[in-house]
């Protein structure tokens, strides 16, 4: 019996220290750009929905998009969350600051929090509720430690590889049972970006509305 | 008059009060204060009668936390069910998180509703050929879409049968209310809807079943989660709360101010007097005149609203004089006999009476019915009190003089309205000295009270507050509750009203164009009116047919989503669409939708009567608007076609115009009156002339006062000066008939009427002055204001009249000589 419980608690402390290199590469990270595969899980369907996407990312911004051709487009500025979509012609706007306190806050934060920079940064936001190494990757299970972005996210999982700690999955379990699960590929790190990848430039035929204010 | 007659007054007083107190009933309704032809006040009454549940308690809870406030709440809502007894439902969170199945029902009934044209698309929609391409469009909506609520809404809407013009209104019409009329944006405050299971219509009810609700969540509060409920505020509102408040505060008032009169009146006639027998006599008799004119109030009225029955105060502090100046001139002339005191006192205390009760009935011609009512009552009281007090109040106090002497000249009728005709050789024997001091004193009030009146006076509230019931508990939780929601606050309410669904909504179009062009013009900011949502009776029998087409489309629906790999789960809401279009296809006359869910949103703006349909709008006024003038012209334009627009502020403009128009119709013919009464009792112009300038020093000194103290005048305080006219006179009455029955000794005068009036004087300021404690603003305001006019005339009737008087008189002397 004991033997089992050293070689686990060994075997914890590895992952924990793992987990904290990881952390460590990403202080010296600028800038990660990638392609994914994004998976939703939903209840009323009976096989999940797969997408191609790409995804850029900085300090305080990102671009992801959804879709070939670009379905849907979300542009994170310091100031505002943008969702676009160009098939439609429609655009939402997420001013940040005007996110009323309450679940609505916590799980944009939670959003926020899912692409952590440091680890007292993630602690602020999750318990930590298991790791686990499978094929090279790194599974970090976290758990919104606020009861009220429980309510809308209920896990959040963060892989990496193990080898170069470069992001291998990101995955949010919704606590109606849905998921939604990206699996990035071609990660590339700190190569210089488009600055117009994170602006705005909407043309004028397009309809914006600001759901949060409505 | 024959013992026998003198008898049967007496035993027909009797039956009118024993039939009154049969017909006495007791209305709490504030806005029956108002006058009914007022559209405000008619909108506001609509709004209140079918639009605030009479049987739904709002209950707000704070907590520390928002995990807290909704566990709470939540569990709170399941102990209230359980008692089925005393709650019939609980709604603390939207009813579609409870029950989305019912929405099916009222999504159906909305495209029932649709123009043909837009129902005939469904059928095209939902052909079988199309549905696979509905249905791949909706699974690339849900693998694309970020928005939370398309995302929410497609899964469960795989047809994408949400998709209608009319939900676009819904959804602003309910103002985000989904969750906003349940929780505030950080989530430590929240709402519950209680739902009584026992008719709440009268003050007793309503008492008992929240005294049961509050046993409830007393009980809850200290079970197994004692802990959880520390730190966490309950509070009560809701028109069985504010009920329960009005009545409890008029039987509050009542009690207080009757009390508090009566113990100072026996207070002051016990430093006066230092007698207990006439003291407690009159006390006696001041109570059983108060319960006499109650009950003749109700033979006269009827239905008697609780803000009127501020009477009671005012009525004992006036009543109380007649007996008070009776007795003092039993004590000054110990030789006279009762019959002669009563020949000497009585013309005083009738044309006292007389004008004391015109000035009240006069409050009938103020426009507003609740402070008619209340001069009504002060008037019977107070033509009560001069008969008892004339006839009853001295003969068992001195019962060695209650016969007539043998060489006494007989009493007839006209000596009780007649003033004897007294010597007036020795007028001017007032103390100079004296009289030297009180001219003094004149010169500077009026120098003093003048100038702050120049500099300033008095201005006008034209708000509505003075009608608006007094901070209680369900008064602040209704605000704290708009705060914390983030409703707007104080906005109007449009309510349109028709005999059938048809009727309305061609009103409804109309007050539509009138709000656009006031838009517009900027008089108003926006406004809600749930045109989209009214039902169409046209539209309806036109869309049988279609909806007996997609009623049976329900297993083809199925079919379809099951092969492109939805489950059962993503088909409850469209077949539950389906089903309320085959019921819809079989139905005859205009449909309603019936289902808890479809009730429970549709009570909040449609009300529905055997005779009439009402349908509720909200029209926010602009912030920088044209002003009130301009919204009553808009109301008085949507009234045309039985629109009716109110609100507490276009109340206040609207009521307080009509009190200003009738103001000089009230104070006009009391000003006659006035005169008439100092003619008929002087029948001199020097004493008529220095019975106005009494009057007149009073108002300068109220208007001062009202100055310094900051108050204003509003629709209900501005009926103190017929009050202050008509109440004032008297004491110049009795002051100046006792110098002329004294030849002017101002000494024997302050003696014997002048110490009657301090006291009268005293308890009149302590009537008015203990309805200043009202819980309605406006009576308040009114008792306030009088109190300090009665007192101004009183004092200035003892100590200044008769300096006046005896100069005049001197100088009127030397005049005709």
């Amino acid at each position: 019996m004991l033997p089992v419980l050293a070689v686990a608690v060994s075997h914890g402390a590895s992952n924990e220290a793992e987990f904290d290199k990881w952390f460590a590469v990403q202080t010296n990270i600028q800038s990660w750009s990638a392609d994914f595969i994004q998976t939703r899980s939903l209840r009323v369907l009976v096989q999940p929905l797969t997408t191609p996407g790409k995804v850029w990312v900085k300090p305080d911004e990102f671009r992801w998009e959804l879709g070939q051709p670009v379905q849907t487009i979300v542009l994170r500025q310091p100031d505002q969350l943008l969702v676009i979509y160009p098939r439609l012609k429609r655009a939402e706007e997420y001013p940040l600051n005007a996110v009323p306190s309450g679940p609505f806050k916590d799980a944009f934060a939670l959003l926020d929090a899912s692409l952590p920079h440091d680890r007292a940064t993630m602690e602020r936001q999750f318990h930590l509720l298991s790791a686990e190494v499978t094929n090279s990757v790194l599974q970090m299970t976290l758990q919104p430690r606020s009861e009220s972005g429980r309510k809308f996210i209920r896990e959040i999982i963060i892989g990496f590889h193990t080898n170069d700690f470069t992001i291998a999955t990101t995955e949010m379990r919704f606590a109606d049972g849905s998921s939604l699960r990206n699996d990035l590929t071609n990660v590339v790190l700190n190569r210089p970006m488009d600055a117009k990848l994170f602006e705005t430039n909407l043309p004028p035929d397009y309809t914006v509305a600001e759901p949060l204010r409505q | 008059m024959s013992s026998f007659l003198r008898c049967w007054w007496w035993v027909f007083l009797l039956v009118a009060v024993g039939l009154g107190l049969w017909r006495l009933r007791f209305d709490v309704d504030v806005l029956d204060l108002l006058p009914p032809d007022e559209r405000a006040v008619q909108g506001l009454k609509l709004y209140q009668q079918h639009f605030t549940d009479a049987r739904e308690l709002i209950l707000t809870m704070r907590a520390p936390d928002a995990e807290t406030a909704e566990r709470l709440a939540g569990e709170l809502a399941h102990f209230l069910r359980l008692q089925t007894n005393l709650v019939e439902d609980v709604t603390w969170q939207p009813p579609w998180m409870e029950h989305p199945e019912q929405l099916g029902e009222l999504l159906g009934w909305l495209w029932f509703n649709q123009a043909p044209k837009d129902f005939d698309t469904l059928t095209n929609r939902l052909a079988a050929d199309h549905l696979r391409s509905v249905l791949e469009q909706t699974k690339q909506v849900l693998a694309t879409s970020m928005s939370p609520m398309d995302l929410a809404r497609r899964e469960f809407d795989p047809f994408d049968l949400l998709m209608m013009p009319a939900l676009t209104n819904l959804t602003s019409f309910s103002g985000g209310q989904d969750q906003q009329m349940f929780a505030s944006a950080d989530g430590k405050f929240r709402v519950l809807y209680v739902e009584s299971a026992v008719d709440l219509t009268g003050y007793h009810p309503c008492e008992g079943w929240l005294k049961a609700i509050r046993a409830v969540l007393d009980k809850l509060k200290s079970g197994q989660e004692k802990g959880a409920w520390k730190g966490v505020v309950v509070r009560y509102t809701g028109r069985p709360v504010f009920v329960r408040e009005i009545a409890s505060s008029m039987q509050r008032d009542m009690s207080h101010s009757v009390g508090a009169t009566s113990v100072i009146i026996a207070l002051l006639f016990w430093l006066v007097h230092r007698r207990l027998r006439p003291m407690l006599w009159l006390l006696a008799l001041l109570m059983l005149i108060m319960g006499a004119t109650l009950a003749l109030g109700g033979l006269v009225l009827g239905t008697i609203s609780v803000v009127s029955m501020g009477f009671a105060a005012v009525l004992l502090g006036l009543a109380v004089d007649y007996a008070v100046v009776h007795y003092q001139e039993a004590l000054a002339h110990p030789q006279l006999s009762v019959p002669e005191i009563r020949r000497v006192i009585a013309p005083s205390i009738l044309w006292a009476a007389i004008t004391t009760t015109s000035a009240f009935l006069a409050l009938n011609c103020s426009g507003l019915p609740g402070l008619g009512q209340l001069g009504t009552l002060v008037a019977i009281g107070i033509a009560l009190s001069a008969l008892v007090m004339v006839m009853i109040y001295l003969p068992p106090l001195f019962p060695e003089r209650r016969k007539p002497r043998p060489n006494q000249p007989p009493l007839r009728w006209w000596n009780y309205f007649v003033a004897a005709r007294e010597p007036t050789a020795n007028e001017s024997t007032g103390s100079i000295g004296h009289s030297g001091f009180a001219l003094l004193l004149t010169g500077l009030i009026l120098l003093g009270a003048g100038a702050v009146v120049c500099v300033r006076r008095p201005g006008i509230d034209r708000s509505g507050n003075a009608l608006q019931p007094q901070h209680g508990e369900a008064q602040t939780a209704m605000e704290e509750m708009t705060t914390e929601l983030g409703l707007p606050p104080q906005p109007l309410w449009l309510i349109v009203s028709g005999h059938d669904e048809s009727e309305v909504y061609r009103r409804l179009t109309n007050a539509e164009e009138l709000l656009d062009a006031a838009k517009d013009h900027r008089l108003i900011g926006r406004y809600l009116l749930p045109a989209a949502l009214w039902p169409r009776a046209e539209y309806q029998g036109v869309n049988r047919k279609t909806a007996a087409i997609l009623g049976t489309k329900g297993p083809q629906l199925r079919d379809a989503a099951l092969a492109e790999g939805f489950n059962t789960n993503a088909l409850v809401l469209t077949e539950e669409l389906v089903r309320s279009w085959a019921q819809a296809s079989d139905s005859a006359g205009v449909l309603w939708p019936t289902n808890h869910l479809s009730q429970w949103l549709l009570k909040r703006f449609v009300a529905r009567t055997p005779k009439n349909d009402f349908v509720m709008g909200l029209v926010y006024p602009a912030t920088h608007s044209a002003g009130d003038a301009a919204l009553t012209d808009l109301s008085k334009h949507l009234a045309q076609d039985h629109a009716l627009l109110s609100g507490w502020t276009l109340l206040g403009e609207a009521t307080l115009k009509r009190v200003e128009s009738r103001m000089w119709v009230v104070v006009m013919p009391m000003m006659a009156l006035v005169l008439l009464s100092l003619l008929l009792a002087f029948r001199r112009a020097k004493e008529i002339l220095l019975g106005g300038a009494v009057l007149g020093l009073s108002v300068i000194c109220l208007l001062a006062t009202m100055t310094l103290a900051g108050w204003s005048w509003n629709l209900m305080n501005l009926m103190a000066l017929p009050l202050i006219l008509g109440t004032g006179v008297d004491y110049t009455l009795f002051i100046q008939l006792a110098l002329r029955r004294h030849g002017g000794d101002l000494a024997v005068v302050r003696r014997s009427v002048g110490r009657a009036l301090i006291l009268c004087g005293g308890t009149a300021v302590a009537g008015f002055g203990s309805l200043g404690f009202s819980s309605n603003p406006g009576m308040a305001s009114l008792g306030r204001v009088c109190a300090v006019g009665i007192g101004a005339n009183v004092l200035i009737s003892v100590f200044l009249l008769p300096a006046w008087w005896t100069l005049y008189g001197s100088k009127f002397k030397v005049q005709s000589q």
